[in-house]
């Protein structure tokens, strides 16, 4: 079986429909991005990869986990060890600061270890700006604390809906090569939603979708 | 929310330090009230309904000593109650008398102790400024003195003999309006020399139950063993009865009651009003969780997706509420000693004894509340979906 | 009558409670320790009690058995108490001793420990149903006490039989489960009342006679001369030693120091790093999982602080107001005279509250009560007044209060006859005791018991 495995799912909500049946296999280790217009169904698709929500039909296999079989907890715990989110909005806790953000993951997955966060920063290279709350941080430093955040914990994959939404297409660039540059070093796997051609070329291979369904897969060679 | 826990705790802790203290403030306090017992003549034949006055008599007084409650007997008080014509410089008014002991010792038959005896045995409230009556001197009713503008010190003529004013008196009874002398001058005044006309007592005495109602007569030899070796008001009154000639003793009800059943039910309410607190200021403090944590669903959400199960953000969040249940805690100690201390003032005239034993059950309620307010909205705020709130935040 | 019953259950009821809490929390320590086997001695052991039990039930045993019995609960706590305070040592690091014991020894251990931990408090219970089926002449009390026990332990066994064990054996390591054990002895250790809470008093009590030994033979050995003017003010100094404030400081002292003390090491030793190629968040995961695993352990010895604290604080609250019945300390007749000491490391009689003393003679146990008037003087009383049955007399503040009537009687009156007053004792007070005669206790206790006294009643 594939690494993420995802089996006719369909995402019915009370109004509408986001997910029609949608079949997708992602091998480890691959960077994958998932373009679409708005509305059609792309982020419900990572939300119910990473177990934030969950499909009306059919199921996700995740290294051979069924996440429809977790309870509530399990998910989390299962989440809090295999999955790292990054958002289009940065969502940080505005009242910590960078370190502690970061480590509030540490605190749901085990212990906190405040060196390993600030090294964690380093990599990211906000090693300058270590005890900034997110107000005092630009959208691209914001970024940054979240990609440290969401990989904090060694997860097998990450999973980012629009994260250079808000950003320009300097700080765009600037995110992309940290994410590239961490792809390469720790090989986990990466799912990313946009709708910015520019951001989803860097992928190896490229999902489109259209209307809850994907219209097309194509790998990509850069 | 600090607020409603401290409010939850003070009144909680008032209670619970007040019951505490009231319980035995109100027993010494009624002890102090002193009579349970007053002894009268016995009012009966063709004498009495013609209005001739009986007296009891004074030496029978000592033998209250000698009965077989004698040792429950606490204090003794004598009484007699005469009209006289009071005037002070051109003023004149008719006035009750009272000869009565202030404090006397009295020698016990056959043994080399003595006893005290005298209103302050009895009515230790009595408030005298000034000294106590002797030969020559009188002590006057605040009132009365008010009235006919008389100071310590000066002069009165009572029935045409010359007393000096020693000292005012006031009880915020009847007794302001009296005035009292030694009880052998008042005696010598009447000509009425060994004669009382009511004698007050004070007794230990055991709390009415049911059984204390029962008839002697119908007892079983066991029965009657255990009810006269057993210190109710009514025996003791019965036997003081059988001491002094010629006199009906009665319990005075209203104290020798409150002694047993009065506690018992305060304390009981006390207990429920503690408990009514404690959930009002669980239910306050629930509210106010509530509408705290639903400002904060997004950042439930967040932690969520971040990998946090429900027992590490109910750590949270409980933490939280456990820093306000300590502030809280004690900043609710903090009001219930002030509390206390000004009901002791109003109440009792006296400062009650705050108790540092009762922080950790200030504390321990605190927490308690703190706990029992936030776990049903914390549990509620559990229940979001982390893809929704994310959403919306947007 | 019903009265009686309701004894007999609550009986039932405490030991069965004790047998199921014990065999839950051992069977899941058992369960987390993968030796399910030693179970079997256990229930061997329980066997055995009931069996010793049902014995001691039949045979009448004599007063000194039943002491030796009543001794042996304060016993068992302490052996369990130190057995548990060196096993928290050696958890927390500080290795006592090295070695893994096989189940070959292990199981005449379990067995032998169970029967000394169950036995004096069954023992000492089916004794006092006895004793209740005697007065009651039915032996109802046996059967209800013992339908309850069967029922209640029947219901632990069955509500708790499932997964519930594995969680609950995660919070026991040995040390914990010695201090459950002496717990469970403290609160239900009495073999009457439910929580009684009565150790802590006689460990006090046993705490001031050692150091009040110690002192007296340090005296003894170093021949400190016996000259008036040092004894005074040396033993004014350590005086101190021996009030009982003092002694319960120790006793707490005693008994807290070693689990606040694994508690404080629990919350703040060191995780070990560990070791091998690992990603920060594996290490993470495995300090963590010790960390869960420490604050687990630390759990059963904080409940166990909080119980000492609480016994401590309620009996506290007690001394506040409330009926004061001391236990009689017995005393015994040297040529014909009793003496009471004013002082003793356990108690001081001038202290204001009641003292009970107890003396066999023949049959009976007279009991004597010694209390400070408010004038400083001594009253010595029999316990017992002219008319009511003589079952003594308690304290409620400034009173005392006969048990039987409530009546209660001022404190200053006491040592005069009548009313419902004890029945005064001559007695010669020295600067150092009280001296009774025998032939005055005998005399009056002898009226009392042939209802001479009573004869005033009309």
């Amino acid at each position: 079986m594939e690494f993420i495995s995802v089996k006719d799912v369909v995402k019915e909500y009370e109004t509408a429909v986001a997910l029609r049946g949608v079949d997708m296999d992602v091998e480890k280790g691959r960077w994958v991005s998932i373009v679409g217009p708005s509305g059609s169904g792309k982020s419900t698709l990572l939300n119910i990869i990473g177990g934030l929500d969950s499909p009306t039909k059919g199921s996700v296999f995740i290294d051979g986990v069924d996440l429809g079989s977790l309870s509530e907890d399990a998910m989390a715990r299962f989440r809090r060890e295999n999955i790292g989110f990054v958002f289009q909005q940065s969502h940080l806790v505005p009242y910590l600061t960078s370190v502690e953000n970061v480590m509030l993951a540490q605190y749901f997955h085990s212990i906190t270890d405040e060196a390993e966060a600030v090294e964690a920063l380093n990599r990211v290279g906000l090693g300058h700006r270590l005890h900034h709350r997110p107000s005092q941080l630009s959208g691209g430093e914001q970024q940054r604390v979240c990609i440290a955040r969401a990989l904090i914990n060694s997860p097998k994959i990450l999973l980012a809906d629009e994260p250079t939404g808000n950003l320009d297409r300097e700080n765009t660039r600037l995110i992309l090569e940290l994410l590239k540059k961490l792809h390469s070093e720790e090989h986990f796997t990466i799912i990313l939603v946009t709708h910015d051609p520019f951001v989803s070329k860097w992928a190896e291979r490229l999902l489109t979708m259209e209307d809850g369904r994907i219209i097309k897969d194509e790998p990509l060679y850069c | 929310m600090v607020v409603s826990v401290a409010m939850g705790t003070a009144i909680a802790t008032s209670l619970i330090t007040l019951s505490l203290d009231i319980k035995g403030k109100v027993s010494r306090e009624l002890r102090a009230f002193g009579a349970n017992i007053t002894i009268e003549p016995k009012v009966e034949g063709f004498a009495d309904i013609a209005g001739q006055k009986r007296y009891l008599r004074e030496k029978d007084i000592i033998k209250a000593k000698t009965i077989f409650w004698r040792h429950n007997i606490l204090g003794i008080a004598p009484f007699l109650e005469e009209k006289a014509k009071i005037s002070f410089q051109d003023r004149k008014k008719d006035v009750t008398i009272v000869g009565t002991w202030f404090e006397k010792e009295l020698p016990l038959p056959g043994e080399k102790t003595t006893f005290r005896a005298g209103v302050s045995t009895v009515s230790p409230w009595w408030d005298i400024k000034g000294r106590t009556p002797d030969k020559s001197s009188v002590v006057l009713g605040v009132s009365l003195a008010e009235e006919l503008g008389i100071k310590q010190g000066e002069e009165v003529l009572l029935d045409g003999k010359p007393y000096v004013v020693s000292g005012i008196l006031s009880t915020g009874g009847k007794e302001d309006e009296q005035v009292f002398l030694d009880l052998d001058v008042a005696q010598e005044l009447k000509g009425l020399e060994g004669a009382v006309s009511r004698v007050l007592v004070s007794a230990l005495t055991t709390p009415m139950d049911d059984f204390a109602y029962k008839d002697p007569a119908t007892m079983s030899r066991k029965e009657y063993e255990k009810w006269y070796c057993t210190g109710y008001v009514t025996s003791i009154a019965k036997q003081l009865e059988e001491v002094f000639k010629g006199s009906r003793a009665k319990p005075i009800w209203h104290v020798a009651e409150t002694e047993g059943n009065v506690l018992e039910r305060l304390s009981i309410l006390v207990y429920l009003l503690t408990a009514a607190s404690l959930l009002a200021a669980a239910l306050s403090m629930s509210t106010t969780m509530a509408a705290s944590l639903l400002r904060r669903l997004d950042e439930i959400g967040l932690m969520k997706s971040i990998g946090a199960d429900s027992f590490k953000i109910s750590i949270i969040f409980l933490s939280e509420a456990f820093i306000i249940g300590c502030v809280g805690g004690l900043v609710g100690y903090a009001i219930s000693v002030g509390v206390v201390k000004f009901i002791g003032l109003k109440v009792f005239g006296a400062v009650l004894e705050e108790r540092v034993l009762l922080l950790p059950v200030a504390l321990v309620s605190a927490l308690l509340i703190a706990a029992l307010g936030s776990l049903l909205p914390i549990r509620r705020a559990l229940r979001v979906k982390p893809a929704v709130v994310l959403k919306e935040a947007r | 009558m019903s009265l009686f019953i309701v004894e007999a259950v609550v009986i039932g009821f405490k030991e069965a409670l004790k047998l199921a809490l014990v065999w839950l929390v051992f069977s899941a320590f058992l369960l987390e320790q993968n030796r399910q086997k030693l179970i079997i001695p256990f229930y061997w052991g329980v066997f055995l009690t009931f069996l010793l039990s049902l014995v001691s039930f039949f045979i009448h045993p004599d007063l000194f058995v039943k002491d030796v019995f009543a001794r042996l609960i304060g016993y068992t706590f302490f052996v369990f108490f130190i057995g548990s305070v060196a096993a928290l040592y050696q958890s927390s690091g500080v290795r006592l001793f090295r070695f893994r014991l096989n189940d070959t020894i292990l199981r005449p251990v379990v067995l032998l420990l169970t029967v000394f931990y169950f036995l004096p408090d069954i023992v000492g219970s089916s004794l006092f149903i006895r004793e209740l089926s005697l007065m009651k002449e039915s032996y109802a009390p046996v059967y209800v006490s013992a339908l309850t026990g069967f029922v209640v332990t029947l219901a632990a066994v069955v509500a708790v039989a499932g997964r519930f064990r594995r969680t609950l054996g995660k919070f026991f390591g040995i040390a914990q489960f010695l201090l459950f054990l002496s717990v469970v002895k403290l609160l239900g250790g009495g073999i009457k009342g439910f929580a009684e809470l009565s150790l802590i008093p006689s460990v006090e009590r046993g705490v001031i006679k050692f150091v009040h030994d110690v002192v007296h033979q340090t005296f003894v050995f170093l021949m400190v001369p016996d000259h008036p003017l040092l004894r005074v003010t040396v033993w004014n100094f350590i005086g101190i030693l021996f009030s009982s404030s003092f002694a319960l400081w120790i006793v707490l002292l005693v008994v807290l120091t070693p689990p606040v003390m694994f508690l404080y090491r629990s919350f703040t030793a060191r995780i070990p790093e560990p070791e091998g190629v690992l990603t920060g968040a594996e290490k993470r995961k495995i300090k963590a999982s010790i960390k869960r695993d420490r604050l687990r352990k630390a759990v059963p010895v904080a409940f166990f602080v909080c119980i000492i604290l609480v016994s401590w604080f309620s009996g506290r609250g007690e001394q506040v107001s409330r009926f004061y019945n001391p236990k009689p300390k017995p005393v015994v007749e040297d040529k014909g005279v009793v003496i009471i000491p004013l002082t003793d490391p356990a108690m001081d009689l001038m202290d204001g509250k009641l003292h009970k003393f107890s003396l066999l003679r023949g049959e009976d146990t007279v009991v004597i009560i010694v209390i400070k008037k408010p004038d400083g003087k001594l009253a010595v009383c029999l316990d017992a007044c002219e008319i009511c049955p003589p079952e003594g007399y308690g304290q409620i503040e400034d009173n005392v209060v006969c048990i039987y009537c409530r009546t209660p009687i001022p404190i200053e009156t006491l040592g005069q006859k009548g009313g419902c007053n004890p029945i005064p004792l001559k007695a010669t007070m020295t600067d150092r005791d009280i001296r009774i005669d025998v032939s005055e206790i005998d005399r009056l206790w002898q009226d009392v018991r042939a209802g001479k006294t009573k004869e005033i009643v009309k």
